[in-house]
């Protein structure tokens, strides 16, 4: 403790750590004036595109470090304060006064959740993100600052902020591709960037911060990472090997790659747009479902009790549920039987299917579901507090070909708002019920209005998209219909319209199903 | 009373830097003497235990390696750069702090040690505002904090004016009375002002430890000048050591330590000044036999 305010007393007295404050603010500042505020859809959106301010802060946490560590330790030595102790304390002690530029972005949240009417909810998850983010960011380039620093005292130290700065940034992907293959090379690439996940993704609006698996893999990544290059610093200050810094850098050197591998298993995948979402291949063979009901948990990881009624066809019956959902259960008319499954498909034998017109399916499945477009964006998935499971994704099992229209009738457990394209009755779990051939399940921070008898949903907290407008111009561009793939005007008035996705393949066309239209507001037609 | 027993000490794979020293000091104030490179901070270091070598070391009986030994040493690097900005009245609480000394008594040890070397009225002045002086006796005040049994001090004159040296052994013995205190220089001057005791070390070994009237007077009756012109043969020197020669003009004159006895009767004896012991101690030149 007493190195510690020994440390910052050294540290808050010093005028350089001021200037590294003032350039942050300056910096930070610069950033809000240069973005157009009119067109930052929310407070969280404008603070994760400050990728050139986190590159930035970087580089000047970094050189703040080498400063401190090239310090003498004169004071601590005529006190024989061992030599480990004084650069453990040191480099705490300045993570704890530079840590106070965490002060900006929480500033700048209170005042914007409150200009923009933001929900507590939606406030915390934004600055326990943030906080962590930026604290990352701080991690890392001060403790490797802080090696640096003690390892080399001249100043051309300082210029390896500018190389390290690359590597811990989305700039990495520029020499990554050198190393690794496409799909290994995204995952890698924002594994080791300290930045916001896939950085030229479209930001969905209504998921609030992403505080999930991946974010949280993220952070114990960089805080293991952080221990390593602590151990290192030990090791120069002891100039030897012993034992127990040895287990801990031998520790450290095998946690890693454990968590780098379970970061890139649990990155999205990236989808085709015809496999998961529209035109696919008949698979029926006559086989028809009629009802579904059950169970859904949505959460990061969700849970799903499924029961199917299907009238019955010819042969082995195909359903389809996304491959990323496990099975944990599979009944038919209550008891157990066996089935192949292979990717997306389940095949119950023919064999397996009683002699009725009709049977029931009782399936026990959940997973991570977690897919991207090829723009980067993650479209597809669940995470604590919200999810998209849009239409014709296999998150309940489908048959592939048939189009009828069925019942639907689920009790949803969700941590946010929930919509659908059927009725949803809201109490402590949701009641999702209706008719209809498809199924679409969001949960987000979501909100919806309703105009000329059409009810439009839209994510809660967006100050820069007019709706009204987005819907209008819509309606002057080609819909897309997900069945035949072809485009053609948009002929029937629809009863509702979900305006609360990006991108996911078909260029911005308004998506047309039965009585509703998945609209991607703001892309150019 | 400081015991060094059989220390030996080498940075890495190199050549030991302080071999097999011993030696013992009692209280008062030794010069640590020695030329650059004689091993002088390595030794001062492995008395602080800053470093740590082979044999043993104790302050009063008490043992290098317990954790006690510490607390009885206090240490002034050669270099007192201490935290520019920090005022001298936390740099003084914070050595209280570190050296354990009980929190409630922080500031009455603080204001004691800057008592003691007058430093009262620049307490709240920054380190970086300090004359060069005021910085020593800083210096000091951070030494006298904890009570110390013994005192290491690394050339702490080294850069400073004669006046502001003058003021400052005052200040040292007025401060550290009745204290061991082992002061590394290679300024011969200070030792006359303030030397109770020398230890002297050439090539990592200790060549004199005693006091320093017995090291001032060791060459009493046995330093002679020989003189012979350039050019001439060699006067022939049995059992003598030449520390020094001079050229003037066609003659050379050579300081010469050697029994009367032995001397030629041209030699003519002078008294030694401290370079003359100095020289003598730390091997002068190699032992001759002859002059010229």
């Amino acid at each position: 403790m007493r190195l510690i305010r020994l440390n910052l007393k050294v540290i808050f007295s010093s005028i350089i750590l001021y200037l590294f404050y003032a350039f942050v603010v300056l910096f930070f500042l610069f950033f809000f004036i240069m973005l157009d505020q009119t067109k930052i859809i929310n407070y969280v959106i404008f603070l994760d595109n400050l990728a050139y301010l986190e590159i930035a802060i970087f580089i000047l946490a970094f050189c703040l470090a080498v400063y401190f560590a090239q310090k003498g330790y004169i004071l601590e030595e005529i006190c024989f304060a061992p030599r480990t102790s004084c650069l453990l304390y040191r480099n705490f002690a300045l993570l704890i006064a530079s840590s106070c530029i965490c002060a900006v972005p929480l500033i700048y949240i209170i005042i914007s959740s409150i200009m923009e009417g933001t929900m507590l909810y939606f406030n915390c998850l934004a600055i326990i993100y943030f906080i962590f983010r930026w604290l990352s960011l701080l991690l890392v380039s001060e403790t490797l600052g802080f090696l640096i620093g003690t390892l080399r005292k001249n100043t051309y130290v300082y210029l390896l902020a500018a190389p390290f700065s690359i590597i811990f940034s989305h700039l990495n992907e520029y020499f990554l591709f050198l190393f690794f293959k496409e799909d290994k090379l995204i995952a890698i690439s924002n594994l080791l960037s300290l930045q916001e996940p896939l950085i030229h993704g479209v930001d969905i609006d209504y998921s609030g911060a992403r505080v999930d698996l991946l974010f949280a893999m993220k952070c114990v990544f960089t805080l293991i990472f952080t221990l390593l290059i602590v151990v290192v610093t030990i090791i120069v200050a002891q100039k030897r090997f012993a034992f127990n810094t040895v287990i801990a850098l031998c520790s450290c050197l095998i946690v890693l790659p454990v968590l780098g591998r379970l970061y890139v298993s649990i990155f999205p995948k990236v989808y085709s747009y015809e496999d998961k979402l529209y035109i696919t291949d008949d698979r029926s063979a006559g086989y028809m479902i009629l009802s579904y009901e059950g169970d859904i948990r949505l959460s990061e990881y969700s849970d799903f009790k499924c029961i199917v009624t299907v009238k019955k066809g010819i042969g082995d019956l195909t359903l389809r549920l996304d491959e990323t959902l496990k099975i944990h259960e599979l009944t038919l008319e209550g008891r157990k039987i066996k089935y192949i499954r292979s990717g997306d498909f389940i095949v119950i034998p023919e064999n397996e299917i009683p002699n009725m017109n009709s049977f029931s399916v009782g399936l026990l499945y959940g997973g991570r579901v977690q897919y991207r477009s090829d723009v980067d964006s993650i479209n597809i998935y669940t995470s604590w507090f919200s999810s998209a499971l849009p239409p014709n994704f296999a998150f309940i099992p489908i048959v592939d070909g048939d189009l009828s229209e069925k019942d639907y009738n689920f009790s949803v457990k969700c941590a946010n708002a929930l919509i659908s394209n059927l009725t949803v009755e809201a109490g402590d779990v949701y009641t999702v019920s209706g008719r209809s051939n498809t199924f679409c399940l969001f949960c987000g921070f979501l909100t919806q209005f309703e105009k000329e008898g059409i009810i439009f949903y839209r994510a809660k907290y967006n100050k820069a998209t007019d709706y009204w407008v987005e819907y209008q111009s819509a309606l002057t561009r080609y819909s897309f219909d997900p069945y035949t793939c072809e485009f053609e005007n948009l002929s029937t008035k629809p009863r509702k319209v979900f305006m609360i996705y990006y991108l996911y393949g078909i260029f911005g066309y308004p998506v047309v199903f039965d009585d509703y239209i998945m609209l991607n507001y703001g892309y150019p037609s | 009373m400081l015991k060094v027993s059989n220390v030996t000490y080498s940075y890495k794979n190199d050549q030991p830097v302080l071999k097999n020293v011993s030696f013992t000091l009692r209280d008062g104030i030794a010069f640590l003497l020695g030329e650059n490179g004689s091993g002088k901070t390595t030794l001062l270091k492995v008395i602080t235990s800053i470093l740590t070598s082979e044999g043993t070391l104790s302050i009063n009986g008490i043992d290098s390696r317990s954790d006690e030994y510490k607390s009885l040493i206090s240490y002034l690097p050669q270099e007192f750069d201490i935290y520019p900005e920090l005022k001298i009245v936390d740099i003084l609480r914070f050595v209280a702090l570190l050296k354990k000394v009980d929190k409630s008594k922080v500031n009455l040890e603080v204001r004691k040690a800057a008592k003691r070397v007058n430093i009262e009225d620049i307490l709240d002045k920054t380190f970086k505002k300090c004359s060069c002086g005021m910085k020593r006796r800083v210096g000091i005040a951070t030494a006298l904090i904890g009570n110390p049994q013994m005192v290491v001090m690394d050339e702490p004159t080294a850069g400073i004016d004669p006046k502001e040296r003058i003021a400052f052994y005052k200040t040292i013995r007025e401060c550290f009375e009745g204290k061991n205190v082992l002061i590394s220089t290679h300024i011969l001057d200070d030792i006359e002002i303030l030397a109770d005791n020398v230890v002297m070390l050439a090539r990592g070994e200790v060549t004199y430890c005693g006091s320093y009237k017995e090291f001032r007077n060791s060459l009493n009756g046995r330093l002679f000048q020989i003189e012979s012109k350039v050019g001439e043969p060699p006067v022939a020197l049995s059992g003598c050591r030449v520390l020094s020669s001079e050229k003037q003009g066609t003659v050379v004159k050579y300081r010469v330590v050697g029994d009367a006895g032995i001397m030629p009767e041209c030699a003519v004896p002078i008294d030694p000044a401290t370079e003359d012991i100095w020289l003598y101690y730390q091997g002068g030149k190699d032992d001759v036999g002859q002059a010229g």
